[in-house]
């Protein structure tokens, strides 16, 4: 009987014919499976601490009488902000308020803890609007920064 | 090695047959294709990140920031209309502090991380802190979407 061998030359090794278009299709399955699942936002945390509204007057002296001047920041909706009464047009005024209040209060102050800023956003601020006031201060040091919230029987205003 | 056709043997024995020359021309014609998308597939693989996707519809707030987020901790999420998530379960505010507290506690190092929509207003979401703070959590990471400083 005469087989495919038949045609072949003697001692030649066999060799498979490698079809490329499962290679092509497995292929462009993983990359449309990458395309979609993959990510490009990269995310990053924004430290925050967490502290008491103060219920003392703006730059009041610290109850260890270190005369460490603590500061209000208070966040309205719309960006206005006031610094202990002064009031700051936007994120864009802060780092330069901060700055100022922070030489102002290392002078004042006797013992080596940082004086608190608390921010005190009202009750219709965005967190994005919080978010940016905090970025800010990181880069106004001299400020122990803390979100200031409100006892559990008053809510934010 | 390249992936040049003359050094791959896709069939070379059967060139004396035209119609196995017909096909192994187009084959070649299609290598070129295959290293644009193994290109491609690779600047995927290695551009991109893999994240469960959240449980609850959140665009986080953006912020000129660095760090890295600690995978290991649970994630509390908050949407828009302030509904919680801890991991991939939605909760109430008591159980979502009790979730992070029982974490502190299995594991002192891991971080209280927050993801909370940029629209969320501090009506919605300082109480939540307020709770955070009564159970002795004084400092959590809110996080954002890393943005470039301006120039």
């Amino acid at each position: 009987m005469i087989g495919d061998s038949a045609f072949e030359l003697p001692g030649r090794p066999r060799r498979m014919a490698l079809s490329l278009a499962p290679l092509i299709d497995v292929t462009f399955i993983l990359l449309i499976f990458f395309m979609l699942v993959t990510q490009f936002t990269r995310l990053a945390p924004v430290d925050a601490s967490l502290g008491e509204i103060s219920q003392s007057a703006p730059a009041d002296t610290s109850p260890d009488g270190g005369a460490a001047a603590d500061s209000r920041l208070q966040i309205h909706a719309g960006g206005v902000m006031e610094l202990d009464g002064e009031t700051l047009d936007g994120v864009g005024d802060l780092i330069e308020a901060v700055r100022r209040k922070g030489a102002v209060a290392r002078r004042a102050s006797s013992s080596d803890q940082l004086p608190v800023l608390s921010l005190e956003p009202d009750g219709d601020v965005d967190l994005q609007l919080l978010i940016d006031a905090l970025t800010s201060l990181s880069k106004a040091p001299g400020f122990a920064v803390r979100i200031a919230m409100p006892k559990e029987d008053t809510p934010a205003p | 090695m390249t992936w040049d056709s003359a050094e791959w043997d896709l069939g070379g024995e059967h060139d004396l047959l035209p119609g196995n020359s017909r096909q192994q021309e187009r084959q070649d014609r299609l290598i070129p294709l295959i290293n644009v998308v193994f290109l491609l597939l690779a600047f995927f693989i290695i551009a991109g990140t893999f994240r469960a996707a959240d449980t609850l519809d959140i665009e986080p707030p953006l912020a000129e920031t660095g760090g890295t987020l600690d995978f290991e901790s649970q994630t509390l999420y908050m949407s828009r209309d302030g509904a919680l998530a801890l991991g991939n379960k939605p909760v109430g505010a008591e159980q979502a502090v009790e979730g992070l507290v029982s974490m502190l506690s299995r594991d002192p190092d891991s971080e209280v991380q927050i993801k909370a929509d940029a629209r969320v207003k501090a009506r919605d979401i300082l109480p939540l802190l307020r709770q955070l703070s009564d159970a002795k959590i004084t400092s959590v990471r809110l996080i954002a979407i890393t943005r470039r400083a301006a120039p």
